[in-house]
This record gives structure tokens, C-alpha cells and sequence, in this order.
């Protein structure tokens, strides 16, 4: 009695894979029975396959029978039974895939194996002093190193496949006993509410999760870090970890994750609250620098203490552009030489600074192209804006604004556009969360971790914005006292 | 196509936003600047000629350097108001003119004459003018003031004010600014105290430039001890050079007229019921001092002082507790080796005498400045009338001129010193 | 707990509200009528008006959620409710005008140096559109933000005016006739708890958090009080010289002459402030219209509210004076009714009703 006709299985299957290059398949014959092994070489562990599959298989000398072979002959971790239609995506997985003439069991084989990074520290996050690891592209790396620095039974890591072509498997984590029900259920129906073709990277399935996907601020965090990733999880928050991506997204984001930075806590509070206050004054800095200098220089001249006022009469006379102009064009400029360093290698990148800075700015300012005044302003705001590296994208778009504003409106048009952005910003709620908080709305329990902090002992509450279950860090048990 | 549109319609912030960049930026895209559009005045001097004003204003003239330069020059205006003048300097000078860095206001005595508020109206109701603008007085051209100070390329208008702040704080103790002079003419007696500045000529005598002319803590500014020292240009006076003097010289003014000018050692005396002024030197001559005379020079290290207000038997008593802490500074006369440490501890009576004298008649000239000019610049208006306020109100009915009150008030002084 | 504001952005909101134009003509103004015995007037009016906030708080324990037009409704009837309705827009809308107008011609003369009318109207009119279709919540969430901006501003300048030369002020010069008169006549300028009033059924009410209101208005009153003391005792007799009271703290200071002008800190509390206010007084006016008529879209209040004070503004552009004077001699009866006899009705309703409640019980 023949089940399948593996010979004729093996050229079914490659036809449906559209005769691959990595196609391969294998054919034993013992006897009258014939056992087919359908694979794709790309994805698959080979030497795993030999010594697991292909040794047992050729050296077994009894009888095959399906039992056996599935519990006994193949010495591979996952060993199981799946139904035809599933075939073609069992083998994209990295399955092996096997036929047999003597059962009507189709068994598929867990080798899956593909290069993968060694989880190092990225270069967008450094530290220096504290853990190291970084997030990689594979995601089972990703929730081991996930799952090592949690060792509860309340993670739950939920998954599932979004991307219709792409398929890419997406894991969600919480903790069942912090994390808020309605967050949770929310983020799921969102992930779950995904029509996309294909997932090459997280930042794909992060404007879907966003509840204002037009708004110039990103309301889902993304950490390269599984101590960032985690930390936020013990905090009630929903992490969501994409295939092929080191970027783990965490929900909800509200705007002051981007004022802390894992250094912060693995060091001196005292030092970690003043680095705080710091990088406010450089995000204001970032922002309404070049708006209220243009502001000053084209209305209100009276406000300028004298002796600035002289340098800047000095230094702007005889200059080709009006202030509004030169803003401008020193903005373009550093824009221009910002994007080719990015896009440079590094041992060219050095050579376009050196071009940039000292060339242009300098020689600029000789030729009397640009002032210095102008330059140190600019030059300021650009660099103040990677004090907040996450926040670098919105903070450039907001400069333009404000220097449209400032030069258009003056110092009014300033202070108005800044009331309006935290108004706007006041709207945004993710996910139930205030986006400003806990500053506003003021959340006196969640001030311990704002701007200015307290010392770690002392922050034994978990932050009321996220609205979790529970409200103490640890819940001391009544038997232990 | 439509589907942006009505995008940009649920929005209207984003059309606000076009409607900026659209109208709003293009002329402040070309506009150059307040800066470039403004004549920057730091000073500001008034004349009167007759029934004309001159009005000279000390401004800033950018230079295309890469550096802190500052180039000033003065133009001047005339008009028959001081906002025509104004406006025919700012005609002279092709720019609007922006008087909110002036720090500085020199006005010619002549404007004095009568009630100088009614003249400079025109700088209390421009309100860009800060209230804390210098007001000086001088004898000669305000104009020439200005231009002596503008013929040093530094930052004379600085120096100028930081010369009269100087005298501010230690010789006349009063602000001397537009706001001490409003405070001035608006109080009980309308009078009040503001600094004077002289501009004297120089002759082709380079070295004199540390002559010091005056007394107490005189400065001067000589244009000379420019650092170039060459032939700097000078201001006005065809070959001879000009100088601002300081004789730390004030001007009493009364009903915004100027009433007596008082010299820096007259003011001493004034300055003694003052509580903030402290430093003061006493002098006492011809002291004898173990069968030798000799000068003594003591500084008031200390000042502590109180007033009492009472009226008895219906006459107003003003009595002033003062108590000086003195330090011996200088000892002049034949010396025989005056040990000044041990010596001098404790305050020779007849020195003590001597001291007690002198300030005795310092007050009392003080007091009889202020009686004849009918000018309470202390304050004793006001301490009456917080004090004694029932008594005060029915004294000042009773007597038939009002501004006679300092006569009828009893001042007494009572002296204390004490050294170290 | 969905668009209703905090008890602590009730109270920031009020402190803000008894800002309004107290801080830069009002202490002049007084002073040349009646002054020293300004800040004893002072005192006086915010004595009396101070009596809303606990007639507030009772009133939000009385009808908890329930709106001011449906209360007032209840007991006076409709037509009544809608003519007091009527009267808060005339209220709001004058406030608005002469808020404007006073900061306007502060921004001409010390900042902008030109008139910049287009300029200011595109600054102010859509963020005070823009908060008020947006609601109440951000609204308040943005002011307790600036909060800490506004009262450092605000303390800074006080601080600094600490630095100079002071005198005490002469206090009990004018006649006592003239004191209460002057109550009378200043009475415009106050009476900001009707916007409180106004929006009682957005405050999220706690009984722990009664105090935080009490403590902001008695904050906003202290500050203010300090604020004429401060500005008296600087400029004695020529303080009725000085429209621009909370900058002229700033200026005069000799020995801060070297840093440059500090009225930017005063410039930036009052541009807060002013923005806020007019946020407020937009807010309250289109809801006022709302109540008036029901039926009406938000969108098309605010549509309104541009239309009349655009047009007022034009009437009193560049003679601001009228619009003072007139504050002072047409405008108090309408600041009395706001200000001192409004509450008191309030107060009536709100006992008639526990009454009721007790009755029942």
C-alpha cells in the first residue's frame, strides 16, 4: 500500500517553489519503502541535517514505520506532524519536509538556520558602565535575551505573522500582572488589524500602531537595548519585537523617555538629574535658538544688550543676505554637510568635516558670506539637537518652523508657536497615556523619574501614566513581615 | 488632488502656517534688519538757543569688522520741539532713529532756566527711552560733550556713564536719571539733585593728563591718555583740546529749575544724613598734637544714623543721631615718628573736638543750602509726615507758604564717633 | 475624568485669570486716583471677591456635574439665564478687547517699535481658535505646563525689583470715600472667577484637592498685592508715570545695567500670560454662545467671537485711552455684577437647593 508518491511529491514541491536554486530535496530507498526529504538549503541547519537526519536515517536497520520514526530515528529537538496545505510554508520557514510511501503523516523537521549577528552594543546607544547587548536581527536571539532578564512566569510572549508576503513573525511581551488590560487588547487588535505586504523592519509596523499615524511625533519607542526593552516592560509597557529588525518597539511612548537614557540610571542620580536638566535646556535650545535670534535681529533690535547689539551691527554689515536669508543658508549648509557625513564612510566622513568646518564656516565668514554670530547660533542649535539623538528627526523639522515663525513674526510668533506645539503635543494621548505627563497633567507619583530624579530606593512605585495593575514595584506579602 | 485639499481644510493650523510663509515671509525675507535700519543713539544732548532746540545724539556706526568695534559719531538736529529736532536729526542721519540703548541724557544749562520738564516731555512720554537714562546738566553745549566723548574710539558713552555712576553712588547719591528727577519734582518739596558735568580746554600740555583738579573723588577723563596718543582728533574747539571734567558737582533744582549748583564739598554735608553714602574723607587742620600742629585725615569707615520727627509746643524738631566709625587715613606735619597704630586708638579729644566741629558746620551749611533754596532733597518732608502726619498736615495749613517749612524746623544733631 | 480639568489646572487657571491686566496699566492707573491707599483697595476688592471660591467649591458639592446655564436655568428661568448669559459675553468680549489692547500697545512700544497689527492678530487669533475647538483639557494641561514659566517670571521680576532702592509707600492718603470709590470704579479689572463658574461642570471636583483651589487664588492675590506694593515703594510719587508696571519693576535697576535689558523676562511672563488669557476668554465666550444657542457648531462660535473682536478691535485701535476711560466710567456696574453681586446669587441657589436636599433626605 502506497501512501505517497515521493518522487512525484519532490517535483510537485519544486514547481510550487519556482524551481529555486536552493531547492534540494533527497530520495531513500530500503526495500519498498521510499522516504523524500524536501528542503531549502539557504535556510537550513546542513550539518545538523546530516548528523541528525541523514546519519539515523542511513544507518537504521529494521523496518521503517512512522512512529519510530518520528519519536525515535530523527534526533532533532522539534519533530512534527503537520497537515498538506501547510507544506510550502513549513519549508520557507526552514523545515525539512517528509514523505513517506508507507503513512499518510506528513513530518516536518525544525532546522532553520540562517547567519545571524552576535548580539553587540549598538551604535546608537552606548553606555559607559552597563550592559553591553544589543538587540539582532533574529528574533529568537531577541526574546532569549528578552527572557533571560525576566525569569517570571508573567511574561507572556504572544506572536503572530503579519505581512502577507513577507510573513514575518511579530512577538509581543507584557507582564500579565502590570501591564493595563485595555493597552494590552488594544495593541493586540492593532497588530492583529495590520494589512501590509511585507515587514523589512519594525519602523514598518510603527505608523500602524501610532493612534495619529500623521503626526510629526513618533507616540511608539523604539530601544536597540534589551535593558531598555525591559525596564520599560517592568513598568507596564508593551513591547513588540519584529523578525529581522533590532529595533524593539514599545508602547505607549510619552515625550520624557527621550529625556532619559539608560546611562541615567547607571549612575549617580545627582549626576543623572543635572545630565536631565541638561538636555532640556539643549532641546529648547535645539528648538528656538535660531527662531529667536532671527526674531531679535529683524524686530526687536532694542531687546539686544548694546555690546551684543554692536557685534552683530559690525559683523552683519556688508553681507550679501538679509538675516532671514542667512539663517537659511547657513541651515542648508549644515543640513547639506550633516546628510554627507551620514552617508559617507567614516574615513571620508572625517575628511567632509574637516571640509565643512573648517573650510566653509571659516572662509564663509572671511569672504563675508556669513556672520559669526549667525554661525554660532546655527551651530549651536544643530548640535544641541543630539543631546535627544531619538528626537533629532521631529527637533530639525520644528527648527525650520520656528525660523519661519521667529523671522515672519517676530517673538510673538515664537511664544504663540510654542504654546500651540504644547497644546498640540497636550492632545496626542498614546494609548491612554498623557504625552507630556507627568508634567501635564502633573503626576506627583511619577516626578520621582522625571527630569529631576530620586535615588533608586526611593522610586518604589510603578509610574501611575502608564496606568498599571498594580501600583508598588514589589508587593511585600503579609506572611513575610 | 482633492483628497489634499480637504486634508489641508481639516486642518486650518496648516493653512494659518501657509498663510505665514506666504505673506508674512516674504518681506521678512528681505527686509535687512532693525539693526541695519536703525540709527542705535547712546546719548543724547539738548540744546536751547533762543527759542530753538538742538538736539545732538551720540550714535553708533557700524564697521564691517569681524570683531568688537565700536564707531560712534554725533548728529544733531534743530527744531523749535524737541520731537522737530528729532525728526530733522533723523533726516540728517537717514535712518530711524532707536533711543532705547541711550543711556545717557546731557542737557544745557540754559534749558533750566525755566521748568525743564516742560522741555523734555518729549523723552518721559517716548516710552522705548528707559526710565533709568542718565540726566546730566552742563554749563557749556550739551553738543560738545557729546562730541569730546565721541572722539575716543572706544566705548566712551560707557566711560561717561560709568564716571557719572561713580559720582552717583558716592558723591551726590541720587540716581541722576530722568526717573530720580521726575521722583524729584513730583515729591513733597518738587525738588531734586542731578549730576554736573564742565568741559574745560586743555592746552597742548600732553602730561597733565592725571592733573587732578578737583576735591573728595573727582575723575576725570582725558581724552588725551587715548591709548594711541597721537593727534587724536579733537572735538569742536578748533586747536584747543577739550576735556570733560568731573568735579563730582551737582545741581538743585526746584520746580525744574535749576537753583544753586553745589561744589562736591558741599554736598558733603548733605551726604552726611544720607544713610548710603559712606565714603567721605575728614579733614581737620592745625590739630595740636604734643605741642605740634599737624593735618589729620580720617575716612568714615561706618555711618549709622537715625532721625527722630516730634513736634513741641507746636514747632517741628528734626533731630539726627549720627554715629561715625572714623579711620585714621593720613597724618601731615612735621613728623617725628608717629606711631599710628598705637597712638591713635583711641581718638585724641582735641582731634575729636575738632571733627565734632567741623561736621557740626558742614550740617549747618547743609541745612541752610536746603532752607534757602527751599529744597528738601532728604526726605524731611516725608519723615514729618509719616511721623507726625496729624501735626504736619495742620502746620503746613497754618504757614502761609508752604515751601517755608524747613525754616520753621528745629535740626539738631547729636554726634557720636568712634575710631579704631 | 475624559475633558475635564484637574483641580490643580482650576486653580493655575484662575491664578492666571487674576493676573489679567493687573500687572502693567491697572497700578498706575489706581495710583493717580487714589495713591498708596491703591494697594488697600486692593486688598479690599480681593477681600470681597475672594468670597467666590468657597461659593464655588459649595456649588460644585450642590449640583456636582451639572452645567451653570442649566442651574441657572433651573431657578430663574430661561429667558433670564440667557440674559445673564448675554451679559458674561459682553463681559468676556470687553475683556478681551482691553486685555489685548493694553498688551498691544506694551508690545508697540517696547518691542516691536511699529505697529504690528497683522502680526499680532495672526499670533494671538488662531491659537485662541485653535485651543478652544480643541477643548478645555489640553487647554489646561498647556497652562499647567507654562505654570512654572510664568510664576519664575513673574518671582523674577519681583525679585529683582527687591535689588533697588525702595521707600515704603504712604499708606491712608486718600479719604475713605475715595477708597470705596475707587472699589467702584476699578471694579472691571477683576471678577475673573465667573470663567471658574463658567466651566464648573469640566472640573474633575475632590474634596481632599478643595485646598490646592484656595491655594493658587491666595498665590495669584499675593502675587498681585506684592506686585503694587513692590511697584509703589520703587516709584513713590511718579508711579502714575509707569503704564507697564510688572516691566518698569525691571527697568531702573542701575545695577543690572551691565546684563542689558532684563524686560525680556517680563515681555515673556506677559506674552504667557496674555495668550493664556485670551485662550480663556475665547473658550468661555464661545460657550457662553453655545448656551445661548444651542444649537450652534463650535467652529461657527469661534467664527463669531473673530468677527466681533476684530471689529471692536478696529473701533479701538490706536485710542486705547477711549477704552480705558471708558472701563473706568461706563464699565464698573457690569465688573460689580460680575465681580461682587453674581456670586451672592450663586450662593442663594446653591443654599436653596440644599435646602431642598435636606428636605428630602
Amino acid at each position: 500500500m502506497s501512501y505517497f508518491n515521493v518522487e512525484e511529491k519532490v517535483e510537485e514541491y519544486k514547481k510550487l517553489l519556482n524551481d529555486s536554486v536552493d531547492f534540494s530535496s533527497r530520495i531513500y530507498k530500503k526495500d519498498d519503502q521510499e522516504v523524500s526529504l524536501i528542503f531549502l538549503k539557504s535556510i537550513i541547519d546542513q550539518e545538523l541535517l546530516s548528523n541528525a537526519v541523514f546519519l539515523p536515517l542511513q544507518t537504521y536497520e529494521k523496518p521503517l514505520d512512522i512512529d519510530n520514526l518520528q519519536n525515535k530515528i530523527l534526533k532533532c529537538a522539534e519533530v512534527k506532524e503537520i497537515k498538506e496545505e501547510k507544506v510550502i510554508d513549513e519549508i520557507l520557514n526552514g523545515r525539512v519536509i517528509i514523505f513517506t510511501n508507507f503513512s499518510d503523516k506528513i513530518i516536518a523537521i525544525d532546522l532553520f538556520k540562517f547567519p545571524t549577528r552576535v548580539p553587540t552594543e549598538p551604535p546608537t546607544s552606548p553606555v559607559i558602565q552597563g550592559p553591553r547587548e544589543g538587540f539582532v536581527e533574529d528574533i529568537q536571539t531577541n526574546i532569549t535575551l528578552i527572557r533571560r532578564r525576566l525569569k517570571t512566569d508573567n511574561l507572556v510572549i504572544k506572536s503572530m505573522e503579519i505581512g502577507t508576503e513577507s510573513k514575518n513573525k511579530v512577538a509581543m511581551c507584557y507582564l500579565k500582572d502590570v501591564a493595563n488590560d485595555d493597552l494590552v487588547d488594544k495593541v493586540y487588535k492593532k497588530l492583529k488589524s495590520i494589512v501590509i505586504n511585507g515587514v523589512v523592519d519594525s519602523y514598518y509596523i510603527l505608523s500602524f500602531l501610532e493612534e495619529r499615524p500623521d503626526s510629526l511625533f513618533k507616540q511608539v519607542g523604539g530601544a536597540e537595548k534589551p535593558d531598555i526593552v525591559v525596564s520599560k516592560i517592568l513598568e507596564g509597557k508593551v513591547a513588540i519585537i519584529v523578525d529581522n529588525s533590532p529595533i524593539v518597539l514599545t508602547i505607549p511612548f510619552i515625550i520624557i523617555e527621550d529625556l532619559q537614557n539608560s546611562n541615567d540610571y547607571y549612575t549617580n542620580h545627582h549626576y543623572s538629574s543635572l545630565i536631565r536638566i541638561m538636555r532640556l535646556i539643549g532641546l529648547l535650545i535645539a528648538i528656538l535658538a535660531p527662531g529667536s535670534y532671527l526674531a531679535l535681529q529683524i524686530y526687536h533690535y532694542n531687546i539686544l544688550p548694546l555690546n551684543f547689539l554692536i557685534t552683530i551691527a559690525d559683523t552683519t554689515l556688508g553681507l550679501p543676505f538679509t538675516p532671514f536669508l542667512e539663517i537659511l543658508f547657513i541651515f542648508l549648509l549644515f543640513q547639506i554637510l550633516y546628510e554627507v557625513s551620514l552617508r559617507l564612510p567614516s574615513y571620508l566622513g572625517l575628511a567632509t568635516s574637516v571640509v565643512g568646518a573648517l573650510i566653509l564656516g571659516d572662509t564663509g565668514i572671511k569672504a563675508g558670506l556669513i556672520s559669526p554670530p549667525g554661525v554660532i547660533i546655527v551651530a549651536l542649535s544643530k548640535i544641541a539637537l543630539y543631546t535627544i539623538p531619538e528626537q533629532a528627526s521631529q527637533i530639525t523639522v520644528l527648527q525650520v518652523v520656528f525660523i519661519i515663525l521667529g523671522g515672519a513674526l517676530g517673538v510673538m510668533g515664537v511664544t504663540a508657536g510654542l504654546i500651540y506645539l504644547v497644546n498640540y503635543l497636550n492632545k496626542i494621548d498614546s494609548y491612554g497615556t498623557p504625552y507630556l505627563a507627568p508634567y501635564s497633567p502633573r503626576i506627583p507619583a511619577d516626578l520621582k523619574d522625571a527630569i529631576i530624579t530620586s535615588a533608586p530606593t526611593q522610586m518604589d512605585e510603578l509610574p501611575k501614566s502608564f496606568s498599571p495593575k498594580k501600583s508598588k514595584k514589589v508587593e511585600v506579602k503579609k506572611d513575610e513581615e | 488632488m482633492k483628497k489634499q485639499l480637504r486634508k489641508f481644510a481639516k486642518n486650518p493650523m496648516l493653512i494659518i502656517f501657509l498663510i505665514i510663509l506666504f505673506i508674512f515671509m516674504p518681506p521678512a525675507l528681505v527686509s535687512p534688519g532693525q539693526n541695519r535700519e536703525r540709527g542705535v543713539v547712546i546719548a543724547i544732548g539738548i540744546d536751547k538757543e533762543d527759542d530753538e532746540y538742538e538736539i545732538s545724539l551720540l550714535t553708533f556706526i557700524p564697521t564691517p569688522e569681524q570683531s568688537y568695534k565700536q564707531m560712534n559719531s554725533v548728529i544733531s538736529g534743530k527744531g523749535d520741539t524737541i520731537a522737530k529736532s528729532l525728526y530733522n536729526a533723523e533726516i540728517v542721519m537717514g535712518r530711524k532713529i532707536g533711543l532705547s540703548h541711550a543711556k545717557t541724557t546731557v542737557v544745557n544749562e540754559k534749558l533750566l532756566e525755566d521748568d525743564v520738564s516742560k522741555h523734555i516731555d518729549y523723552l518721559s512720554r517716548f516710552a522705548s527711552l528707559s526710565e533709568n537714562t542718565i540726566f546730566v546738566c552742563t554749563s557749556s553745549p550739551a553738543k560738545e560733550i557729546l562730541t569730546t566723548s565721541s572722539s575716543l574710539q572706544s566705548t566712551v558713552g560707557l566711560q561717561l556713564e560709568e564716571m557719572i555712576a561713580y559720582n552717583a553712588k558716592n558723591l551726590y547719591i541720587s540716581d541722576t536719571s530722568l526717573e530720580a528727577f521726575y521722583k524729584g519734582y513730583y515729591s513733597r518739596s518738587s525738588a531734586s539733585l542731578i549730576g554736573y558735568l564742565s568741559l574745560t580746554d586743555v592746552e597742548g600740555d600732553k602730561s597733565g593728563s592725571a592733573q587732578s583738579t578737583g576735591q573728595g573723588g573727582s575723575t576725570q577723563v582725558d581724552e588725551g591718555s587715548d591709548t594711541s596718543g597721537g593727534e587724536s582728533s579733537s572735538g569742536q574747539g578748533g586747536g584747543s583740546k577739550k576735556q570733560i571734567t568731573n568735579n563730582g558737582e551737582a545741581v538743585l533744582i526746584k520746580n525744574g529749575k535749576l537753583v544753586e549748583k553745589l561744589s562736591a564739598d558741599s554736598l558733603n554735608g548733605i551726604n552726611l544724613l544720607n544713610r548710603k553714602s559712606v565714603n567721605q574723607i575728614i579733614t581737620v587742620k592745625d590739630v595740636d598734637y604734643n605741642g605740634k600742629k599737624y593735618d589729620f585725615s580720617y575716612r568714615i569707615k561706618n555711618k549709622k544714623i537715625t532721625t527722630a520727627t516730634k513736634f513741641e509746643n507746636g514747632n517741628p524738631i528734626y533731630s539726627s543721631y549720627l554715629i561715625l566709625g572714623l579711620e585714621l587715613v593720613e597724618i601731615e606735619g612735621e613728623h617725628e615718628k608717629l606711631k599710628i597704630n598705637t597712638e591713635f586708638s583711641e581718638m585724641p579729644p582735641q582731634i575729636k573736638q575738632k571733627i565734632d566741629e567741623k561736621i557740626k558746620s558742614q550740617f549747618t551749611d547743609a541745612i541752610n543750602i536746603l532752607r534757602k533754596n527751599k529744597a528738601d532733597v532728604i526726605g524731611i518732608h516725608n519723615k514729618f509726615f509719616r511721623n507726625n502726619r496729624g501735626e504736619y498736615k495742620k502746620f503746613i495749613k497754618d504757614i502761609p507758604q508752604k515751601d517755608d517749612f524747613l525754616d520753621y524746623v528745629n535740626f539738631k544733631l547729636n554726634l557720636e564717633l568712634k575710631s579704631d | 475624568m475624559k475633558n475635564k480639568i484637574s483641580m490643580r489646572q482650576a486653580g493655575i487657571l484662575i491664578l492666571i485669570l487674576i493676573f489679567s491686566n493687573k500687572v502693567l496699566l491697572l497700578p498706575a492707573l489706581m495710583f493717580d486716583y487714589v495713591k498708596g491707599d491703591a494697594v488697600i483697595s486692593l486688598i479690599l476688592i480681593f477681600a470681597l471677591e475672594f468670597i467666590s471660591v468657597p461659593i464655588l467649591l459649595k456649588l460644585k458639592q450642590t449640583f456636582q456635574d451639572q452645567k451653570l446655564y442649566d442651574i441657572l436655568q433651573k431657578y430663574l428661568t430661561k429667558y433670564v439665564a440667557k440674559v445673564l448669559y448675554v451679559i458674561f459675553l459682553i463681559f468676556i468680549m470687553l475683556k478681551a478687547i482691553l486685555t489685548f489692547s493694553i498688551v498691544y500697545v506694551y508690545f508697540k512700544q517696547q518691542i516691536y517699535q511699529e505697529e504690528f497689527v497683522s502680526i499680532a492678530l495672526i499670533a494671538f487669533l488662531p491659537i485662541m481658535n485653535h485651543a478652544t475647538i480643541s477643548g478645555l483639557k489640553p487647554m489646561a494641561r498647556t497652562m499647567e505646563l507654562f505654570f512654572f514659566v510664568i510664576l519664575c517670571g513673574f518671582l523674577f521680576c519681583l525679585g529683582i525689583a527687591v535689588y533697588t532702592p525702595l521707600s515704603v509707600p504712604d499708606f491712608f492718603v486718600a479719604s475713605a470715600g475715595k477708597i470705596f470709590n475707587s472699589i467702584y470704579r476699578y471694579a472691571f479689572a477683576f471678577g475673573d472667577f465667573i470663567f471658574l463658574f463658567m466651566m464648573i461642570e469640566k472640573i474633575d471636583y475632590k474634596k481632599s484637592e478643595e485646598k490646592k483651589i484656595y491655594f493658587y487664588a491666595i498665590l495669584g492675590y499675593v502675587l498681585v498685592i506684592l506686585l503694587f506694593v513692590l511697584f509703589y515703594a520703587k516709584y513713590e510719587m511718579t508711579s502714575f508715570m509707569h503704564n507697564d508696571a510688572l516691566a518698569d519693576l525691571l527697568a531702573y535697576s542701575v545695577r543690572f545695567n551691565a546684563i542689558g535689558r532684563l524686560d525680556i523676562i517680563a515681555i515673556l511672563t506677559l506674552l504667557f500670560t496674555t495668550i493664556f488669557q485670551m485662550e480663556i476668554f475665547c473658550y468661555a465666550f464661545c460657550d457662553s454662545l453655545i448656551n445661548i444657542f444651542p444649537l450652534m457648531d463650535k467652529r461657527y462660535s469661534v467664527a463669531i467671537f473673530d468677527v466681533f473682536f476684530l471689529i471692536l478691535y478696529y473701533v479701538f485701535i490706536g485710542n486705547y485711552e477711549i477704552m480705558v476711560d471708558a472701563t473706568v466710567t461706563y464699565f464698573p456696574p457690569l465688573g460689580i455684577f460680575i465681580a461682587f453681586v453674581f456670586p451672592i446669587l450663586i450662593w442663594i441657589i446653591s443654599r436653596i437647593e440644599r435646602r431642598k436636599n435636606e428636605k428630602t433626605t
